[in-house]
């Protein structure tokens, strides 16, 4: 019977141990690394717990890690900046007397000795790996003990100033051959297919030795010392054979220089878990990238390969199928012949983003029938999700005859696609998608580099996108805000998808709306003919409004309702001293700020605001660059009726100190609703932020 | 199964509570167990439950019925937590770690964040002497011990928050 007690007893309290590591874990799973340093220095159980998550990521951006290994790197003077600050904050202790560049050598061999101590011990709690810093690539490559890495970023490498004497400079050569022969010896069996790892031409070898013998040769790094640090990124890559995500950034461009594509394919051939390279510094063949990664022991598992490249000679050319590769990201143009090839060798393709296409090779247009000539046009491509991040919404020689390509040549071979990013859809792209995509569910505006302009803006954008709302009937989302549908075009026209749409950020204008001089006309005396006029107004305003609010009523799964205009940039200008400020918006359209956009909805109570209560789930409301009409009572009804409101776009126009100063209404009313509800406020920021970056990155990521 | 049949659940001290069974959906545990055993017609006993704790986890799940993204809500942990969330964590310590323990037996995914990230919240911009002080934990470092982890693991980070 004891021994029972004592079992169950034992069992207890192990329970209770595991039930607290779990609880500690999720704590420190929401704590950020100074907390957690914190937090491990506590007692012996939480630094066990959560030295793991300590560890967990290493960002050499962020944090002391920044601090410690720029006071590595920076020059002479700045240590003696830093160390007489300290020096003279401990100057009543006379022990502390040393000499500045002692104090600094020093300092300098304990950063390196300590991130040396990092990763030795543990290295094997890093998962997520991001390194700028030379200084760290070599210490993780060489020293480091990474074995269960997932991510490593290698990203806005900075140039590491050679510092230190001759002797050092000399230390650090021997130390590199050490390290190199100590890490060949044990990694014999991968050097077979890396040789360029070891090899050094001729040309390079006899630059090394003139500027061994002479670095004041010239200013430019010696060839041999870019060459070195290459050689330490790939070797770093090559040891963490766990990696599945690799981003190799746009900076070790310069570092191309030293390494074949053949080269980074061979590396790349020996990441059996990889799964996204988003490789921004090198053209590579993708048909050598994809023959070499298609073979790795991942077997079935999918890949998604982020192929962004503004290298414009890059071939993109496949002469065979490949079937591993799920997504595809090219950030510069692909002309047309280029794209139906991809689509027709990449057969599993679910998500596709280019920047643009063209159509034009050298001044000649390819006809449509040369585009398709080598295969059969009924052959369909299974891609769920086109995305078109620079399509051109204004006339450009290149992309003439893109849009009729997307509509005539695409679209109806994608019997799957869900979701389309463009920056200008067509009245004929939307027929194609109801025609041939039908479960078409999300279009997404697409393109931020150019301006808003008169002619994109011409009346034919008008009540584009109500032709996917009339006809899909799985829509979710339209995120289209620079499109508009007419209220009264609304009104006459149902919508399919009222059950499933969750996101509408789209404009509807015309609507009538009531000025402050029809109100005063409205307590005129009875029988004068203004009055009967504003009265009439009045009703007809009311009942538009109360109709179109009984339509957006019925959405009630929205999660956004965006009506507000787009702000991708936008100036306060004074025209002359002493004139009122005017706003130029999106590079073109100039507003005043007393005179907002008038034909928008009224958001008033009385307007009847209040039939919008059945927007339950509503998280994002906007209502920028409006004539909202909005003041402390509307805002308490939505702080009361919308209690899942999160961001609110329109109230943080005022963010400026010129629009501080001149729109005190807007800045009262932020105040106000920062007393109901503060989230609101301080998300509109960054929802603004996140929308630029979900744009500006391709979403297929 | 009716749409709106309830659930009897029994806390530690044996008080009863009859909530709707798609608030019991909300935990986990009690899920699996109703879709394997099906609906018995009795109390289920919650022994490591008190009243005061089951009344606050059913007031955040009635809270949190209709909420279609309940299961994801927290997974971003950089995310502010709700005003009424943060209202309902509004509790004193030792409700708070109940809360948690609750959230875990139950599994309630979303309670067990929010929790969770109401302590890590108060952890912050703390040093390990003030965290000691507020959650009443033993310092079991030698000193040698502690200097070694403040060395190893760099004692001047810097809060670039």
């Amino acid at each position: 019977h004891d021994i029972i007690t004592i079992t169950i007893t034992i069992i207890i309290i192990i329970i209770i141990i595991i039930i607290i590591i779990i609880i500690i874990s999720r704590i420190g799973s929401h704590l950020t690394p100074p907390d957690l340093l914190a937090c491990v220095q506590v007692s012996r159980h939480w630094n066990s717990v959560l030295i793991p998550y300590l560890w967990h990521t290493i960002d050499d951006r962020l944090y002391s890690w920044s601090d410690i290994i720029t006071m590595h790197l920076t020059s002479y003077t700045q240590h003696k900046r830093i160390l007489k600050a300290h020096q003279e904050a401990s100057s009543s202790d006379s022990s502390t007397k040393e000499s500045v560049s002692e104090v600094a050598h020093r300092l300098k061999h304990m950063s390196i000795r300590w991130i040396f101590g990092i990763f030795k011990k543990y290295g094997h709690h890093i998962r997520i790996l991001r390194v700028s810093r030379p200084i760290v690539v070599r210490v993780a490559g060489i020293a480091g003990h990474c074995p269960h890495l997932r991510v490593l970023t290698i990203d806005a490498i900075t140039r590491d100033t050679p510092t230190g004497n001759e002797e050092e400079k000399r230390e650090r050569r021997i130390q590199d051959k050490h390290d190199m022969r100590v890490w060949a010896e044990d990694h014999a069996e991968h050097t077979v297919d890396c040789l360029w790892l070891w090899q050094r031409t001729d040309a390079e070898e006899e630059e090394a030795t003139r500027w061994w013998k002479n670095p004041h040769l010239t200013d430019d790094y010696p060839a041999w010392l870019y060459w070195g640090f290459a050689r330490r990124i790939w070797i770093l890559v090559l040891r963490c054979s766990t990696i599945e995500h690799l981003c190799l950034g746009k900076t070790l461009n310069i570092h191309s220089l030293y390494v074949s594509p053949e080269f980074v394919c061979a590396i790349l051939a020996n990441l059996p878990r990889l799964k996204t390279l988003d490789n921004r510094f090198s053209a590579i063949d993708l048909q050598m990238l994809l023959e070499r990664t298609s073979t790795t022991r991942s077997g079935n598992c999918s890949k998604k390969l982020f192929y962004h490249s503004d290298v414009p000679m890059v071939h993109l050319r496949l002469d065979k199928d490949f079937a591993h590769l799920t997504s595809l990201a090219i950030k510069r143009a692909v002309k047309s012949t280029e794209l139906l090839l991809l689509l027709k060798r990449l057969v599993k393709l679910d998500q596709l983003t280019v920047g643009r296409i063209d159509m034009l090779s050298g001044k000649h247009p390819f006809p449509f029938d040369a585009d398709d000539s080598y295969e059969e046009r009924s052959r369909k491509f299974p891609l769920s999700g086109l995305h078109l991040v620079q399509f051109s919404s204004g006339y450009h020689p290149e992309t003439a005859g893109a849009h009729e390509f997307v509509t005539q040549r695409l679209i109806p071979r994608m019997p799957f696609l869900t979701e389309l990013t463009i920056a200008m859809i067509t009245p004929d792209m939307a027929k194609a998608l109801v025609n041939h995509c039908g479960q078409f569910r999300a279009l997404r505006y697409g393109g931020r580099e150019e301006r808003i302009d008169k002619d994109s803006m011409s009346s034919d954008d008008l009540n584009i996108v109500s032709i996917l709302l009339e006809s899909c009937p799985n829509l979710t989302t339209i995120d289209a805000i620079r499109y508009r549908i007419d209220a009264s075009y609304l009104l006459e026209h149902p919508w399919v998808c009222e059950e499933t749409l969750e996101t509408f950020r789209c404009q509807i204008v015309g609507m009538d709306r009531m000025t402050s001089d029809d109100y005063r006309a409205m307590s005129l005396e009875q029988g004068d003919s203004s009055r009967s006029m504003a009265e009439e107004k009045y009703r007809r305003c009311h009942e538009q409004h109360s109709r179109v609010y009984e339509r957006l009523a019925r959405l009630t799964h929205l999660q956004t309702l965006d009506l507000g205009v787009e702000i991708l940039e936008w100036s306060g200008k004074f025209f002359a001293e002493g004139d009122e400020a005017f706003i130029e918006v999106n590079g073109l359209l100039f507003m005043d700020i007393s005179t907002p956009i008038t034909d928008s909805l009224e958001f008033s109570l009385a307007s009847g605001l209040g039939q919008l209560s059945s927007l339950k789930d509503l998280r994002v409301f906007g209502i920028e660059g409006h004539d909202h009409r909005i003041g402390n009572a509307e805002l308490e009804w939505i702080a009361r009726h919308w209690p899942k409101l999160a961001a609110m776009r329109g109230l943080d126009f005022s963010d400026s100190v010129l629009l501080a100063e001149k729109d005190l209404k807007t800045a009262e009313q932020r105040e106000y609703m920062e007393t109901l509800r503060p989230i609101v406020i301080r998300n509109a920021a960054r929802l603004f932020d996140e929308y630029l970056e979900s744009i500006f990155h391709c979403r297929s990521l | 199964m009716s749409a709106h049949s309830q659930i009897l659940l029994t806390s530690s001290e044996g008080t009863e509570f009859l909530i709707d069974r798609d608030i019991a959906d909300k935990s986990m545990l009690l899920k699996c167990m109703l879709e394997d055993i099906g609906e018995i017609g009795q109390a289920v006993p919650l022994p490591n439950v008190s009243g005061p704790i089951l009344t606050k986890v059913i007031e955040y799940c009635t809270h949190h019925r209709d909420d279609p993204n309940f299961l994801s809500a927290n997974d971003d942990v950089t995310a502010d937590i709700d005003e009424w969330d943060l209202e309902y964590c509004k509790v004193d310590q030792g409700t708070l770690y109940e809360l948690i323990l609750a959230a875990n037996y139950l599994d309630i995914k979303p309670l067990m964040d929010l929790t969770c990230k109401t302590v890590a919240n108060m952890i912050k911009a703390k040093s390990p002497e003030e965290i000691r002080k507020t959650f009443n934990i033993t310092n079991d470092f030698t000193p040698e011990e502690e200097d070694q982890v403040r060395r190893e693991n760099g004692k001047d980070w810097v809060d670039e928050h």
